[in-house]
């Protein structure tokens, strides 16, 4: 009898999970069951089809249909698994019981959703499934004002993407500051500015109280407690809360980040029964506290150590030091591990260096500012953070500067450090190498 | 919620918004609000007692809370030296 692997989720996690265990037994039955009518889209491409720079949805599938059935991949669309039971080794589905040898919960997360009066009304936007926003593309070009509610990394980008789009756009968020929790006000006051000059609108430290419907039940505006904003859409960009229910359900043990408690294979506290992705959490490689809601490239990478485990094979998973990188405004923004902020916030000690340098030769044209902030351990001077914004080379910065926090690179490296010198990709002097040479002179005076 | 969920999220919530308060500060940006209710309690006592307790006491009492971090995980030690 061939080994069956069940998969519950066909986002990016599920699918990096069906296709490694695909490769790892290749007799081995594997199915994935998804709610949806797709699997393995980018939801991160949407925005971007929403601004207009991406043309249309159908480039956002990674694969077709048919590709995954010539793969052996048996995706169960819009089937949706009501329980599972570790011990019997069984999913329900339909009422019906589906057995297993392993099952990998690749079940994602949700919205933290709006405790506030109105949040069952039409226009309100919960950006995920790709059908959903196929339809809401549709009638965008009607939406004359939009509301924002929080500024993470999806708020950002929707923020950017409805003022391309034309739309007058409101940021509602809490917090003093754009992507407070990760970000220090001096990196994001670029890309704070260029909204405003985009047309947006920002209104920080402002709380949602309500959200207010016209006769039809549809939004009509929403009330803050700074005042009511009027608006056709509300776009809902509240941090991801990992999908848990029915792992929880089955005895899954759930860890205090709020996802499945999982070790370096992936596995959880049951019995050949694996998670990935969004729904568990993993620890961070610098505090060694347990962190969720990552990026996609982590939730595919978990998904295929969970994949190759539930295989039979052997695979293991590192801590995380979480680069990141996006455009918003018209800036790009990125950075690894600590902040300015996040350090203060738990406490943790830090010497600093931030220095402004440049993309490329300062001659060449399109020379591009870029901020680059450096935090380090006391003494040993080991990097443990960083922060970027510029016009571009962010992201192959921060995955550069997510390995030297891994491996123990410390501030004297980085000052001394070899660079490109080539002038329509780099310049003479490398940003990095300036702002870890600032925070040494720092500690020489 | 279980109840080392609930004070993890708490906490952390309130320890930002007090790291924010003293980052504002320092760039001469508009600080977090107020606080009001209950987080007046969280932003006067808890938060500088958080502060005033030792890095490794605080990272001892994170270690033993719940989690991923408490299974196996295999850090790989970078090498060193020449490679060929």
């Amino acid at each position: 009898m061939p080994r069956r692997i069940v998969v519950v989720g066909g986002g990016a996690a599920g699918i990096g999970a069906a296709g490694a265990a695909r490769g790892t037994d290749q007799s081995a039955e594997v199915i994935v069951f998804t709610e949806y009518q797709d699997a393995a889209y980018s939801p991160c491409g949407i925005p971007y089809v929403h601004g207009g720079e991406i043309p249309d949805f159908e480039r956002l599938f990674l694969g077709t249909k048919q590709q995954y059935a010539d793969q052996g991949i048996d995706i169960r669309y819009e089937t949706r698994v009501s329980s599972y039971d570790t011990e019997a080794k069984t999913v329900t589905v339909a009422g019906q019981a589906v057995p297993f040898d392993a099952l990998v919960v690749a079940s994602g997360w949700n919205y933290g959703k709006p405790d506030v009066p109105g949040a069952d009304l039409t226009g309100i936007y919960y950006m995920k499934n790709i059908r959903e926003a196929m339809e809401r593309d549709k009638t965008l070009d009607q939406v004359k004002s939009a509301v924002v509610l929080e500024a993470g990394p999806l708020g950002l980008e929707m923020v950017t993407a409805l003022c391309h789009r034309g739309i007058e756009t409101h940021l509602v968020d809490p917090s003093p500051w754009a992507l407070s929790m990760a970000t220090d006000p001096d990196i994001v006051k670029p890309v704070e500015d260029s909204w405003v000059e985009m047309g947006a609108k920002l209104h920080f430290n402002t709380k949602l109280e309500a959200i207010l419907g016209d006769a039809d039940g549809a939004v009509r505006a929403v009330r803050t407690s700074e005042g009511e904003i009027a608006c056709q859409l509300l776009v809902i960009a509240t941090h991801k809360e990992p999908n848990i229910e029915l792992g929880a359900a089955a005895g899954l043990k759930v860890g205090t980040a709020g996802g499945f408690i999982v070790d370096e294979s992936m596995a959880t506290s049951a019995k050949g029964v694996w998670a990935a992705g969004d729904c568990i959490e993993v620890p961070h490689g610098v505090s060694n506290v347990p962190i969720q809601g990552l990026s996609g490239s982590h939730a595919y990478s978990q998904g295929k150590v969970a994949g190759v485990n539930a295989a039979g094979g052997k695979r293991t998973y590192q801590p995380v030091y979480v680069p990141w990188g996006l455009v918003a405004g018209k800036w790009m923004i990125g950075g690894v591990s600590f902040s300015e902020t996040l350090a203060t916030a738990l406490g943790i000690p830090f010497v600093m260096g931030v220095a402004q340098g440049i993309s490329r030769a300062r001659y060449y044209p399109d020379m591009k500012p870029v901020k680059v902030k450096l935090l380090a351990e006391p003494g040993t001077l080991r990097l443990i953070g960083a922060q970027m914004v510029g016009g571009e080379g962010i992201k192959e910065r921060a995955d550069f500067l997510a390995m030297a926090v891994r491996t123990g690179i410390t501030l004297r490296d980085l000052a001394t450090m070899e660079n490109v010198y080539s002038p329509p990709i780099g310049a003479l002097n490398e940003p990095i190498a300036l702002a870890a040479q600032d925070a040494l002179s720092r500690l020489d005076t | 919620m279980a109840f080392t969920r609930w004070v993890r999220s708490v906490s952390e919530q309130q320890l930002l918004t007090a790291a924010q308060t003293v980052v504002a500060r320092r760039y001469g940006v508009t600080p977090p609000s107020r606080p009001t209710g209950v987080d007046v309690f969280w932003q006067r006592v808890y938060a500088p007692v958080y502060h005033r307790l030792p890095w490794r006491f605080r990272a001892k009492v994170m270690g033993l809370m719940p989690g991923s971090h408490r299974q196996k995980w295999t850090q790989r030690t970078p090498s060193r030296g020449p490679a060929v």
